[in-house]
């Protein structure tokens, strides 16, 4: 097919492998090589995006991250991925691309109407439209409108990776100064890692056409290729530069199925060859496709063999844009004109230029475009020292292209990551690294050096306030749609601050951050409010340089890999009864047991009745253990739990409750005294680590006095609770060498022995009310304790029960559930302590903040049973707590629902809550008002136990 | 006394993915590059010692009293991958074995415990074990003859000990060893 644009020889393209590819869906050809920017434009394709608000017709500006215009979306389903540059995405065959934001096409969109809203949409357009009546009147329908692009609805199939690195020096920009210092640093014996954002290494050197004459890429590349010290990595960016120096890049990849890899780079020394990015020109209707970054056409020209236009103009204030003129040129490419801003600069390129026959303005600058979907004409004026358009010096050039260059902004984004401090140079008019902060240097353009001086004259925009004509539109951002104007009715306002600047006009907010637009935002604002650009600042860069995947970003962290759950040693054996399994603290436990395709209700019911009426058994090894040793263990103990810990005698359990310095319930558990020095600390689930870190934070910041070794040992022991009025019976099968007699062992007490040679520690505690004893075996024997309890336990009808029946046992025993129960104002006098605090003379970590006026006060929501009087209403947890006259919303609450369950034992529902006083009000009448349930539920206050109040049961 | 009705019947330990004492376990992994292996029923002893003691010098006997010297440097290793320790928290030793030793009464200011069952031991071996590494954590922590203790990918509170140049030992909860095991063969494989 044609590619009217492509030259016939030259560039870094494989002619020999051509590709296929669509864009808005029509069809094209480009070669190896390309990207979908050079193929497009190889192919005379003009309109390749649309405006962010405006959806005004835009074409390829730049040649990498730094294009403002052709956002595109590639692939589809799954695959698909949004707002990628087309400058960035490289050509392969088989392409599917289409502009986002715009409908049907880039080329013709419907969307286009928007343009003539512009009038109506300045500058802090939302913060002064949407304030009447009420934001939330607009906020679906803009929320609907807002991004662009559109995220696959798909789970992404490919994969992508994480790799942590440690070197010695990183080195970002593969360019001269990236390669040089790269090899250097490798030639002294230092590892070095080089990673550049494209697929070459070379930078400028790659189209810098007096460069590709002289062998210094091939010599430089040639000596790097032969250092084993040196890595490289292509095809990938740096895109965020943190404490430490520490720098994370994305590599992009070819692999099947390996999309991305996500690197963590930790270096000793970081060098930063970022290089530079041109600035564009402020002039009106700069926009129109067809005005391109001057040195974009000449990567154009050079890399891929791709005329920018037929017949070019440039426009300039500086020498570099010359050397483009004069490879285009060569190349073949008709130079109509350069527009030269500064009066008489001398300097030989310009002298090479006139030489060659190339038409030059000094003194001129664009004042307008002109075209229909492109540029066909560029207008222009005279201009005086500071930019502004003298009237009657109007002319007019045919053109399809115009090239800009108003100066170079070195790339300091890395840089001001990393902490550098920046500073304004006047003879750049840019912004250059001047104190770094971390062990980094900036070397070349990056850090201000160019090769050449471009003895440029500051041209912020071209003012064209003489001239009699119809305003038009300024472009300072193109990706955002923001314009001089903007900037101006935003200093009218009062937001001159550049952090007010940026936010105000969204100037740098689009996927871009202003890499062609924030210098001259800044410039521009200086020259409305007279103050030197440098004084006006410039904001914080932060990450990320380029935009990353969110694939790219998680990594291997999905799925089962998200958050790992813990597995019980049960745990295939639970499965493999059809247990429903689900996050309980982070362990996958089971919720119940369903019987061939019982529902949750009877499998709950089921379990807890044959736990009451026989025995049941429950995989309880999550529950935390700490072993906390040496002679003051007791004395730690005693301080960092309400309870008193010192009377505690061996071979005795006694539950504790911890709670934090601001009094708050904490964690409870229950402790076990082995010996004289050793207790073993029982913590919830999901607090064994922070309970660990807890008494270790205590012991190594504040007693430093006391001698005690803590040791975490949660998952040494495997641990199944035997439950029920038969569970004696069915441990005396597993013939240990322990007396499970209720007199020799009774209740809240703690006995340690062996299954054969097995050692097994055994607590009589219960949780369920009923007769029960927690056995701990090592965790290698857990799955092997569990299916002999089932096969010893055959003729008692043993039944495995779930998480969820368990909870169903302890509400109908008014058992309290940290986390549940309590809550973040939750104090232990609220939950049956104040009698245990009152009598326990020592200090306690918390204490002092129970007794405050907060937690002295009288009114304090207190744990108690509800029963509703109806007899027959599960209430709703998180429930109001209303009066008994309470009618409709809105009601002071008196408290809430905290646990509700069916209890299948009692054959009525059974409830807890927290209530104002609800210890001195037992029996008063209250209403359970919820806005999830039909009516309300008229309840009174009751004790906690709902079952077996005298506990005379699991002290069986 | 009640008499407990039954004998006991022995009861047969399984390692976290599986195997038992007689069975050799399979390898999770093994190319040319990289083997991947559970370490069953490895014996791991944790020693701790009181913050009163002036000295390691109990440490040092009592490793001395099991064939093992103490490591010179904190996060060092001594003996080797059959018979090792490494000295992993300013108080605190790990004694790694995979022939039972016998564990010693502690001196007074010492506390050794069994924790053989608590962690899950994993082997990686070969040329590209480091890279394995370098998915989970910055691989220069741990230098050959050193162990460190980092998060590793989502794993909280992995133990690594470098043996050799190509030769890794991960240390972590029992709980997570199937996900973990699952972890590793995916990210060898990418």
């Amino acid at each position: 097919m044609n590619q009217p644009l492509r030259l016939k020889q030259g560039g870094r393209i494989d002619r020999s492998k051509p590709m296929r590819f669509s864009f808005d869906g029509k069809q094209y050809v480009g070669y190896a090589g390309d990207t979908l920017a050079s193929a497009l434009l190889a192919n005379g394709v003009r309109v390749t995006g649309r405006s962010f608000k405006y959806h005004r017709p835009r074409g390829i500006f730049g040649a990498g991250f730094e294009e403002p215009n052709t956002l595109v979306q590639l692939g589809s389903s799954a695959l698909s991925e949004p707002n990628l540059k087309a400058t960035q995405v490289e050509l392969i065959d088989g392409l599917e691309a289409r502009a986002v934001n715009c409908w049907p096409s880039a080329r013709f969109d419907l969307m286009a109407v928007f343009r003539w809203l512009k009038p109506f949409m300045p500058s802090g357009f939302y913060y002064k439209t949407f304030i009447w009546p009420s934001w939330h009147w607009f906020e679906a329908v803009i929320r609907a409108a807002a991004g662009l692009g559109q995220s696959p609805q798909q789970p992404d199939p490919d994969h992508y990776d994480k790799r942590n690195l440690s070197v010695d020096v990183l080195v970002v920009g593969g360019g001269r100064y990236g390669l040089e210092a790269a090899i250097k640093a490798a030639e002294e014996g230092r590892d070095v890692v080089l990673v550049d954002d494209k697929s070459q290494l070379g930078g400028a050197l790659l189209y810098e056409h007096q460069q590709l004459n002289g062998n210094s890429l091939v010599e430089l590349l040639d000596r790097a290729s032969k250092l084993s010290k040196l890595r490289v990595l292509t095809r990938c960016t740096a895109f965020g530069y943190y404490d430490h120096n520490h720098v994370v890049a994305v590599e992009m990849l070819s692999d099947s199925g390996l999309r991305q890899r996500l690197w963590h780079i930790s270096a000793g020394e970081v060098v930063l060859a970022t290089g530079a990015i041109e600035r564009p020109i402020v002039f009106p209707n700069n926009d129109r496709p067809g005005v391109m970054l001057a040195s974009a056409g000449r990567q154009y020209l050079h890399r891929y063999a791709v005329m920018a236009g037929r017949q070019i103009v440039i426009a300039t204030n500086n020498d570099s844009a010359y050397e483009v003129a004069l490879e285009l040129q060569a190349a073949g490419v008709k130079v109509v004109a350069v527009l030269d801003a500064r009066t008489n600069p001398d300097a030989l390129v310009i002298a090479a230029t006139r030489e060659r026959g190339i038409r030059i303005e000094f003194g001129a600058a664009p004042s307008s475009t002109r075209g229909s979907s492109a540029i066909s004409a560029v207008e222009w004026h005279r201009v005086d020292t500071s930019g502004k358009a003298q009237a009657d010096t109007s002319n007019v050039i045919d053109c399809d292209c115009l090239l800009v260059s108003g100066g170079w902004n070195p790339t300091v984004h890395l840089f001001s990551q990393s902490g550098g401090s920046l500073r304004f140079d006047e003879i750049l008019q840019a912004f250059v690294p001047a104190k770094s902060v971390q062990k980094e240097r900036s070397v070349g353009a990056a850090a201000g050096t160019f090769d050449t001086p471009l003895n440029l004259q500051p041209l912020w925009s071209v003012d064209v306030s003489l001239l009699k004509r119809t305003p038009n539109y300024s472009w300072v951002d193109l990706a955002s749609d923001v314009t001089e104007g903007d900037l101006r009715l935003a200093a009218r306002e009062g937001f001159t601050s550049v952090e007010h600047l940026k936010r105000y006009t969204t100037t740098g907010m689009m996927t871009d951050q202003g890499k062609t637009s924030n210098v001259n935002a800044i410039g521009v604002m200086s020259t409305i409010v007279g103050r030197p650009a440098g004084s006006v600042g410039t904001t914080k860069f932060r990450p990320p340089f380029n935009p990353v995947t969110f694939g790219a970003v998680v990594g291997q962290h999905v799925g089962a890999y998200y958050q790992p759950l813990r597995r019980l040693p049960t745990d295939e054996l639970q499965r493999s009864a059809g247990a429903v399994m689900e996050d309980y603290g982070g362990w996958a436990r089971p919720a119940y047991i369903p019987i061939k395709g019982e529902s949750e209700h009877d499998a709950i019911k089921r379990e807890v009745c044959a736990v009451r009426a026989g025995v049941g058994i429950v995989d309880y090894s999550p529950l935390g253990k700490i072993l906390v040793h040496g002679p003051d263990a007791a004395t730690l103990l005693h301080r960092m739990y309400v309870n008193n810990m010192k009377t505690l005698k061996p071979g005795f359990c006694r539950y504790g409750v911890m709670i934090g310095e601001d009094g708050i319930v904490f964690d409870d558990g229950v402790l076990t005294r082995w010996d004289e020095n050793t207790f073993q600390v029982g913590t919830t689930s999901g607090h064994a680590e922070r309970v660990t870190e807890w008494l270790e934070e205590w012991l190594q910041c504040e007693w430093v006095d006391l001698d005690v070794i803590v040791e975490p040992v949660t998952t040494q022991w495997s641990v199944i609770m035997v439950a029920g009025p038969n569970a004696r019976q069915l441990l005396q099968r597993l013939g240990m060498d322990i007396d499970l007699s209720a007199e020799a062992f009774p209740h809240m007490t703690a006995r340690s022995g062996h299954i054969g040679d097995i050692p097994v520690r055994i607590m009589r505690v219960s949780f369920t009310g009923e007769l029960s004893y927690e056995v701990s075996v090592p965790w290698s024997y857990g799955a092997a304790l569990w299916q002999q309890l089932l096969k010893l336990g055959t003729d008692l009808d043993v039944t495995p029960f779930g998480l969820e029946s368990l909870m169903v046992m302890r509400i109908e025993k008014g058992f309290l559930h940290v986390g549940t129960e309590t809550e973040g104002t939750t104090m232990p006098q609220d939950i049956g302590f104040a009698e245990i605090i009152a009598k326990k003379a020592d200090d306690f970590v918390g204490r002092r903040s129970t007794m405050t006026p907060e937690g002295m006060r009288r009114d304090r929501r207190q744990l108690v049973g509800l029963a509703a009087v109806d007899g027959a209403t599960v209430l709703p947890v998180g429930g109001h707590l209303v009066s008994a006259e309470f009618q409709k919303p809105p009601h002071k609450t008196q408290g809430y629902v905290t646990s509700s369950a069916w209890s299948p034992t009692l054959g009525r529902p059974v409830a807890m809550g927290l209530v104002e006083r609800g210890r001195e009000r037992l029996g008063e009448s209250l209403i359970v008002y919820s806005a999830r349930s039909p009516k309300p539920v008229a309840v009174r206050i009751v004790e906690l136990a709902a079952y077996d109040p005298k506990g005379e049961r699991l002290h069986g | 006394m009640v008499k407990n009705s039954m004998h006991a019947e022995t009861l047969e330990a399984r390692s976290a993915l599986g195997s038992t004492r007689n069975q050799q376990p399979q390898p999770i992994l093994d190319t040319e590059g990289l083997r991947v292996i559970e370490e069953p029923f490895l014996q791991i002893i944790s020693l701790r010692k009181s913050r009163r003691l002036p000295d390691n010098s109990l440490v040092s006997n009592w490793l001395s009293s099991v064939g093992l010297s103490s490591p010179q440097t904190f996060n060092g290793l001594s003996g080797n991958a059959q018979l090792g320790c490494c000295w992993f928290e300013p108080n605190a030793w790990l004694v790694t074995a995979t022939k039972p030793v016998a564990m010693l009464t502690a001196e007074a200011g010492l506390f050794a415990t069994t924790i053989s069952d608590r962690l899950v031991a994993f082997r990686l071996s070969g040329p590209q074990a480091a890279q394995v590494i370098a998915a989970g954590c910055d691989p220069s922590i741990v230098k050959i003859g050193t162990c460190a203790r980092t998060r590793f990918a989502s794993f909280a509170t992995v133990l690594i000990q470098r043996w050799d140049d190509q030769d890794y030992r991960l240390l972590l909860d029992v709980s997570m060893a199937r996900s973990f095991a699952g972890w590793l063969l995916d990210a060898s494989r990418l």
